[in-house]
């Protein structure tokens, strides 16, 4: 069984399986970048109505669904964009070779001929741009972010031996009392690197050719489960390799944990307070508060601001939580506006309770 | 010297002068040129035509309307400008020119290392 999308292109709709969906997808921006500009839209929606045609009497003849090896055989049929803009390539060749320096007897008459074919060409199509490497964040190969895994993809090292020096580091540091500088550097390369999720950006990332044969073979890959395959080396490498993936478990799960405690916690005071709070407000007795030992000089404000702070402190908690058992159990991941929003609602907080705090203790100093 | 390479660069550069020449013929739209081409074994990759074809119409040689057609979406017809009449004029004359040096030498060629 196959999940399948509509598509819709130039006017018709199409069935087609998850795969060769996005292996259409990969070629088509492909195409983009091998075109671009306001001539090259026209191009790619050119080679785009073509592929309906393609795909049209493919579904004449026979099943109902486009599936992988239909967008392989278009592809084969349409050229690869590299194959393509070819021509582009080839004028540009002629053009290398007509400015360098030619001792052969017939540089001259090539010479002529070179600038021939550029003429005749006009104003070719743009060459794809060549691949740079980049870094990325490596998550299929991640002990907790992927941040090493993918500085040692970028850097061409052995992620063993980078993992080993990074907690040497790490530990060395500590001498120095310098721990949490390494664990606030990791963090925020978490938070800037981006990890390598389409099948271009891994290839990025290995610093490959994106070609559609490796793209094809990437999007493949991509539907096995990323179960952390263990880089090619010796049964020693492959040992240290999975004595890192369980300690790193195992700490994301510490975390996890601690993380859930701690929400637990400043949730279950927090909600306390507030009801002894409301209790306060509609005339009952304090006695919530002063069984708990908390005593308020303003209650109305100082109170309110315990309270966020304990809810301040809740957040992160919970989202540790989180981040923990989702690392483990592989949960959905927030979405970038959910992060957004809950770090607004966290400032709100601590401003909050900062204002509530100070305000509450001028008006103890008043009375 | 590969000679496929060769080969598909000599064609390249023939794309142009025969896709004048069909359109010469009438007015055509892509999928159309493309199945005269592969049956003159002019292309092998469908895609090369289009980058080709844009390039020919910023340069003033090709117009194009859209049609509606029966079966499907509107289709876009190409048919050739009065600047692409001049041109494919002069790419024929060049062929010509072409076409006769190369017989030459293969005359030489075949007179010489053939028996007849």
């Amino acid at each position: 069984m196959k999940k399948t999308f509509d598509v819709n292109i130039n006017g018709k709709i199409f069935h087609i399986d998850e795969d060769a969906y996005e292996l259409l997808q990969n070629y088509l921006s492909q195409l983009r970048e091998a075109f671009p500009g306001e001539e090259g839209q026209e191009i790619v929606s050119d080679i785009e109505c073509r592929i309906s045609e393609h795909f049209e009497q493919r579904v004449g003849r026979g099943p109902q669904v486009i599936v992988l090896e239909d967008v392989n055989n278009v592809i084969g049929v349409m050229g690869r964009p590299e194959e393509i803009s070819g021509e582009a390539e080839f004028v540009n060749d002629a053009q290398a070779e007509s400015h360098r320096p030619d001792p052969a007897p017939w540089g001259s008459s090539a010479h002529g001929a070179d600038d021939g074919q550029h003429d005749f060409s006009g104003a070719g199509s743009v060459p794809p741009p060549p691949l740079h490497k980049k870094l990325f964040r490596d998550e299929r190969h991640k002990v907790f972010g992927g941040v090493i895994a993918g500085l040692g993809q970028y850097l061409g090292w052995d992620v063993t031996v980078l993992r080993i020096l990074t907690v040497v580091l790490t530990l060395s540091l500590c001498r120095f009392d310098l721990f949490w500088a390494m664990i606030m550097v990791y963090l925020i390369c978490w938070m800037v690197i981006p990890p390598a999720r389409t099948p271009r950006q891994i290839l990025e990332m290995r610093g490959e050719p994106v070609t559609v044969d490796n793209v094809g073979q990437t999007v493949i890959d991509n539907t096995v489960p990323p179960a952390a395959p263990v880089p090619s080396g010796s049964g020693f490498a492959k040992f240290i390799n999975n004595v890192f993936l369980i300690v790193g478990k195992v700490i994301v799960c510490i975390l996890g944990i601690a993380g859930a405690i701690i929400a637990a916690t400043t949730g279950i005071v927090g909600l306390v307070i507030i009801a002894g709070m409301c209790c306060l407000f509609f005339g009952a007795s304090g006695a919530l508060l002063d069984a708990m030992d908390i005593s308020l000089s303003s209650p109305y404000l100082e109170g309110w601001g315990i309270a966020l702070v304990l809810f301040a402190v809740m957040l992160p908690a919970i989202c540790l939580c989180w981040a923990g058992f989702s690392s483990m159990f592989r949960s959905p991941k927030m979405s970038t506006t959910g992060i957004i929003v809950l770090m607004v609602i966290e400032v709100l907080m601590i401003v909050g309770a900062v204002v509530l705090l100070n305000i509450g203790g001028e008006t103890l100093l008043h009375i | 010297m590969n000679i496929d390479n060769l080969k598909s660069q000599m064609r390249k550069g023939m794309l142009e002068f025969c896709v004048l020449l069909i359109l010469k013929r009438g007015d055509a739209y892509a999928s159309e040129m493309i199945a005269r081409l592969k049956e003159a074994h002019l292309i092998v990759m469908e895609g090369t035509l289009y980058p080709l074809l844009t390039r020919l119409k910023n340069d003033g040689l090709l117009s194009y309307r859209w049609e509606e057609s029966t079966q499907g979406p509107p289709r876009k017809y190409y048919s050739i400008t009065p600047v692409g009449h001049q041109f494919l004029e002069q790419l024929q004359q060049s062929w010509d020119e072409i076409a006769a040096s190369v017989s030459i030498l293969q005359s030489d060629y075949t007179n010489k290392y053939l028996p007849q």
